[in-house]
């Protein structure tokens, strides 16, 4: 029977704890993932406030608000700030919350350290954001933090090293957590090939975050010795070469981008279906295009790289590697296109997100494809256009398909509905907005605007000013969406067990809100793909 | 529907807007950067047609296949021979794109058979030329004034993208770059002529290109390389042979003259009339034209001790650089004495620094030998 | 049962904490490995002497070379190739002259690293003497001339028609001294 190895929940396991020690010592999956949720929203807004400052000097060409280092400052802490304070948290927390309700185990496996990865954040946090305030202010050179100018920068840039440390050690400390409880954990019955896309596609992300992310730490604390111990990683007077650094760096940094995709596939693969009535369509093709894409991630690093001047074998060999990325990616739009083909489609808030997800997901892939072929990198590259290509597959991927999750599980978590009205609002809004702010950047890339400026020549004016606009009214609405749920949290509607007709997981079987300690004997389960429950026995919560 | 009204303004002053600015990649004047324009324009249409049909299929099935249209579903959720034709064709695709693009990339990689060679030097924040085969070079600067920048005066029409010394190559003729840098990593990049190159320091990397008709093409520094990465504008000036030659002869003639007389003895007025143009070009970004600095990064020069007394300190910290912070570059390697005698004799007499010292020529000459 | 269940979440927790650990392991050992295949495919040489190839004499295919210099950041040296472009043919031995001033008030030891483009020529390119052997220790002030003598292996691959040489200059720090 699976059991929860070290939680403290004995003393008092039919209650909850009361008050702040209830969060300080938290070990309960459901408050931890509480914990990751609002932390990731205000990283969020954060991070997003430093992105309208950017929008704000680039609304006109000229310097008006900013001086150039506090722009790159912006830059840099916006990067960082969002990819991990934001949305690598946020999947996290959705994971915390999700995952022992969709496998049928009790809690997470290592509660305590459950406890230890959440509270590692907010210090990480806040030692990123002091930076601002310390002598030559916050690093500046990117979130890419390339070698040699993070050599360059103050001790805001020792800071934001030791910040990348805390925040690694947080996310490999949740994976292991994540990979334990998948592969350790599941009830009788959940077999992995059975098992949910959420719980497969956060499996496989976790194992990339274990790979990746102490190469990341390698790699700044590479920096952080050639700042202050005299060593000469990357600085070629030394016999060191800072495009190493490059190398090192996007090692990490590709499988990083699908550490921010992959979870967003999983939590698609169980919305569409729902609200398709549907079961999702190629489950066994998404768990291995799933786990292809995690693999080729480690083998593209170098794309990134195109303009350093590479020996054109290694420019086709990434170029050729990179391309092949498209055919699972594909396979994953097309199957969930197949799910809704032939369904009995409605349209409520989770899935207009997940529409709008596959749409500019697509676009961005697509961008992303055209990026890909190296000799028309060579025009693209560390342009507006490659910024317009990311924000389309983070924020209208990560950010969108966060959205159709917190709608959708809202009613388990909190046992209230949400306000759909405005759910809606939100969406048309976020959809319209966001495209307004960043399609006309494709344009500006391809006309020759360089990213990272913090001013720019007269013919880029019309389509900055056009961004800065969308990009104020686009923050302004997740208001709307902090508003609901705040509103819906205290005075929503009561929720039914299962609100969602089409949907089938193991969560949807338990009580809302789920219980405190749910699943604290295990089930015994009759599951079929993609984690439909057929039956089930047993199953005690307190 | 007040949404769709809204779009369809939306839609409209993107549409206007459009005429006004620059929505493709820029009108190519070199074979490579017609290839990436023809590479470009085919991905689209591919990219373009695949997105319309895949969100056909899914607004078809968005509008046909919803519940209030009294559907029920269809619960078929595998089809062997849908998944090999999806997973096959995307596939067929890129091949199909990779061919095209695998001769672009090997152009781009051929610099062999040049015709001329141009080392081209990044430095926060500006650009050297040095023409190999002609034994001269000059720095290239940002020449739109920070008054511009700030507001205060009106912007010239190629603002930010306009310098004191472009760099001027025949047409027709093959030029290669070596590209290398001073101190942190800089990008060449020259979106007309399809160029882009990291500049590595202590790497050097080259690159290439043929311009075929005479023209001023403008471009910018394209990696993140420190506080004034925006300010560093890359123009060529592309010219007909016989006029290249004819401006190469001029040049030469100019740069012969430039050089001065290292033992000349300088009036104050004189030496500080230069000083402020050298000041200008190199010392603005950090110590700003108030002298002020910016505190907590840039050090004040107005009233600062080192430049109102010490004067033997004042020559070594311009010629050597700075060993607490890595920000102040030894000038001495790029700067004649004549410069820097000039420039130094400027900050002794600018702003509130009334000291009336003149720096001359010489003295720097012998603080470069060590014997000041 | 639970105990059981706790030390098989243990071991699982030990086995993922290694491959943690081994990557971060794996992040430090890319510095080596980068360096063995940029020296195998020829991208940073190191500076030896080499023995001249057994052809040497024996004329062979015309090759163009452009010779340069770059200087670190911040060293106030200035160092010329006394020759910027000379037409050699492979198997010849060839003598290229470069001055180099340190223009510095102080004593300061340089140590020399040759770069090539294509990078793939640099193990043709057989230098019999260069600068770039030793470190080089100058006098505030002083102006040197160093002789390269080199010959381009007649085995070079035919694709390879143009060479460039240049040298990357850097200071040993501490060598000095005021």
């Amino acid at each position: 029977m699976a059991t929860v190895t070290d939680t403290q929940h004995a003393p008092h396991s039919h209650g909850k704890p009361s008050g702040l020690s209830r969060w300080l010592t938290a070990t309960n999956h459901k408050d931890i993932g509480t914990l990751y949720l609002w932390f990731s929203f205000a990283m969020f807004l954060s991070g997003g406030v430093m992105a309208l400052c950017i929008r704000a000097e680039l609304f006109h060409p000229g310097l008006q608000f900013f001086q150039p280092e506090l722009f790159n400052q912006f830059t840099t802490l916006h990067g960082l700030i969002m990819v991990f304070g934001a949305i690598m948290p946020a999947f996290t927390g959705l994971a915390n919350w999700l995952l022992p309700l969709m496998i049928g185990a009790p809690d997470m496996a290592f509660a305590r350290m459950n406890n230890w990865s959440f509270w590692l954040l907010p210090p990480a946090a806040l030692l990123l954001l002091a930076s601002f305030a310390v002598p030559g202010g916050a690093a500046a050179a990117g979130w890419t933090l390339y070698a040699p100018l993070s050599t360059q920068m103050g001790m805001g840039m020792d800071m934001t090293i030791f910040a990348i440390h805390i925040m690694g050690i947080s996310s490999i400390m949740g994976s292991i957590n994540i990979i334990v409880t998948i592969l350790n954990l599941r009830a009788p019955g959940m077999t992995l090939m059975k098992m949910p896309m959420f719980a497969w596609a956060t499996l496989i992300t976790a194992y990339l975050i274990i790979a990746v992310m102490p190469v990341l730490a390698g790699a700044v604390t590479m920096v952080l010795t050639d700042r202050h111990f005299g060593t000469h990683f990357f600085n070629a007077a030394g016999g060191g070469d800072p495009i190493l650094y490059q190398h090192v760096f996007w090692f990490f940094g590709h499988p990083e981008v699908y550490i921010m995709a992959l979870p967003a596939f999983g939590i698609i693969s169980h919305v569409i279906p729902t609200f398709a009535r549907k079961p999702l369509f190629g489950y066994t093709s998404m768990v291995y295009a799933t786990s292809s894409i995690g693999i080729l991630s480690f083998m593209v690093w170098a794309h990134h790289m195109f303009a350093t001047g590479m020996p054109a074998t290694a420019q086709l060999f990434f170029m050729y590697a990179t391309m092949l990325i498209a055919v699972p990616t594909g396979v994953k739009v097309f199957n969930w296109i197949a799910t809704m083909w032939e369904g009995s489609m409605t349209f409520e808030t989770p899935m207009l997100f997940a529409i709008g997800f596959i749409m500019l997901f697509t676009i961005g892939g697509l961008s992303g494809v055209t990026l890909s072929v190296a000799a028309v990198d060579i025009a693209l590259h560390a342009s507006y256009y490659v910024v317009a290509h990311f924000h389309y597959v983070l924020v209208a991927g990560a950010l969108f398909s966060l959205f159709a999750a917190i709608y959708y599980w809202f009613p388990k978590m909190t046992g209230k509905m949400y306000n759909e009205r405005l759910g809606k609002v939100h969406f048309w809004w976020s959809l319209i907005w966001f495209n307004v702010t960043f399609f006309p950047m494709h344009f500006l890339g391809l006309a020759g605007m360089p990213r990272r400026i913090p001013d720019y020549a007269l013919q880029f004016t019309t389509f900055n000013e056009i961004a800065s606009v969308g990009a104020f009214f686009f923050g302004l609405g997740q208001l709307i969406f902090l508003y609901n749920m705040l509103v819906s949290i205290r005075r929503g509607e009561p929720a039914p067990q299962k609100p969602w007709e089409g949907a089938d997981t193991l969560e949807w079987q338990i009580p809302t809100p789920a219980p405190y300690h749910s699943f604290a004997e295990a089930p015994e389960l009759e599951v079929a793909e993609n984690g439909a429950i057929r039956a089930m026995k047993g199953g005690k919560h307190h | 529907m007040s949404f769709l009204r809204f779009f369809t303004v939306m839609l409209g002053m993107l549409a206007t807007s459009a005429e006004a600015a620059e929505v493709n990649l820029q009108s190519p004047v070199t074979s490579i950067a017609r290839d990436i324009y023809g590479l470009h324009t085919l991905l689209l249409i591919i990219t373009g047609t695949i997105a319309l049909v895949v969100f056909g299929v899914m607004f078809y099935a968005i509008i046909r296949h919803r519940k209030v249209a009294g559907r029920t579903a269809k619960l078929f959720h595998e089809n062997t021979t849908v998944e090999v034709i999806w997973t096959v064709v995307p596939f067929l695709i890129l091949v199909g794109m990779a061919w095209p693009a695998t001769r672009t990339v090997l152009a781009q990689k051929s610099t062999r058979g040049e015709d001329m060679t141009i080392k081209v030097t990044g430095y926060q924040w500006k650009w050297r030329y040095d023409y190999l085969d002609d034994n001269f070079g000059f720095v290239s600067h940002l020449a739109t004034p920070q008054s511009a920048i700030q507001g205060v005066s009106a912007k010239p029409v190629n603002y930010l993208l306009e310098v004191d010394e472009p760099l001027v190559v025949p047409t027709g003729k093959k030029v290669r770059l070596l590209l290398t840098a001073n101190d942190v990593i800089h990008s060449w990049w020259m979106p007309a002529l399809g160029v882009k190159q990291d500049a590595i320091p202590g790497f050097v990397r080259d690159t290439w290109f043929k311009v075929d008709t005479p023209g001023t093409y403008r471009g910018q520094c394209s990696e993140l390389c420190g506080k004034d990465h925006g300010y560093m504008p890359i123009v060529v000036i592309a010219k007909s042979p016989a006029d290249y030659d004819k401006w190469l002869a001029d040049k030469k003639k100019a740069v012969a003259a430039m050089a001065d007389d290292p033992n000349k003895i300088w009036k104050l007025e004189d030496l500080k009339a230069r000083g402020e143009k050298v000041y200008q070009q190199n010392c603005v970004p950090c110590h700003q034209a108030t002298g002020k600095g910016i505190p907590g990064s840039f050090p004040a020069l107005d009233g600062s001790k080192i430049v109102t007394t010490d004067k033997a300190a004042h020559i070594h910290i311009v010629l050597n650089g700075s060993q607490k912070n890595p920000a102040m570059a030894a000038w001495g390697k790029q700067l004649s004495d004549t410069d820097i005698a000039a420039v130094i004799t400027y900050e002794r007499n600018a702003w509130s620094n009334h000291t009336g010292d003149v720096i001359q020529p010489k003295d720097v000459k012998a603080a470069r030998g060590g014997k000041v | 049962m639970e105990s059981s269940q706790h030390s098989v979440n243990l071991v699982l927790l030990k086995k993922l904490a290694i491959i943690a650990l081994v990557m971060f392991g794996f992040a430090w050992a890319l510095v080596p490995m980068y360096r063995v295949i940029c020296e195998a495919t020829g991208l940073n040489q190191i500076a030896v002497a080499d023995a001249a190839p057994m052809q040497a004499g024996a004329a062979g295919a015309q090759i163009e070379m452009t010779f340069d210099s770059m200087v670190q950041a911040g060293l106030p040296w200035r160092v010329r190739p006394l020759t910027s472009h000379l037409k050699v043919k492979t198997g010849e031995f060839i003598r290229v002259d470069y001055e180099i001033t340190n223009a510095s008030d102080r004593r300061m030891v340089g140590q020399a690293v040759p770069r090539y483009l294509p990078a793939a020529a640099g193990e043709y390119v057989k230098k019999l003497d260069c600068f770039c052997f030793k470190q080089q220790s100058f006098e505030p002030g002083q102006t040197k001339r160093f002789p390269v003598v080199f010959v381009v292996d007649p085995k070079m691959p035919r694709d390879i028609s143009t060479i460039t040489l240049a040298y990357s200059i850097f200071e040993v720090p501490g060598q000095g001294g005021l």
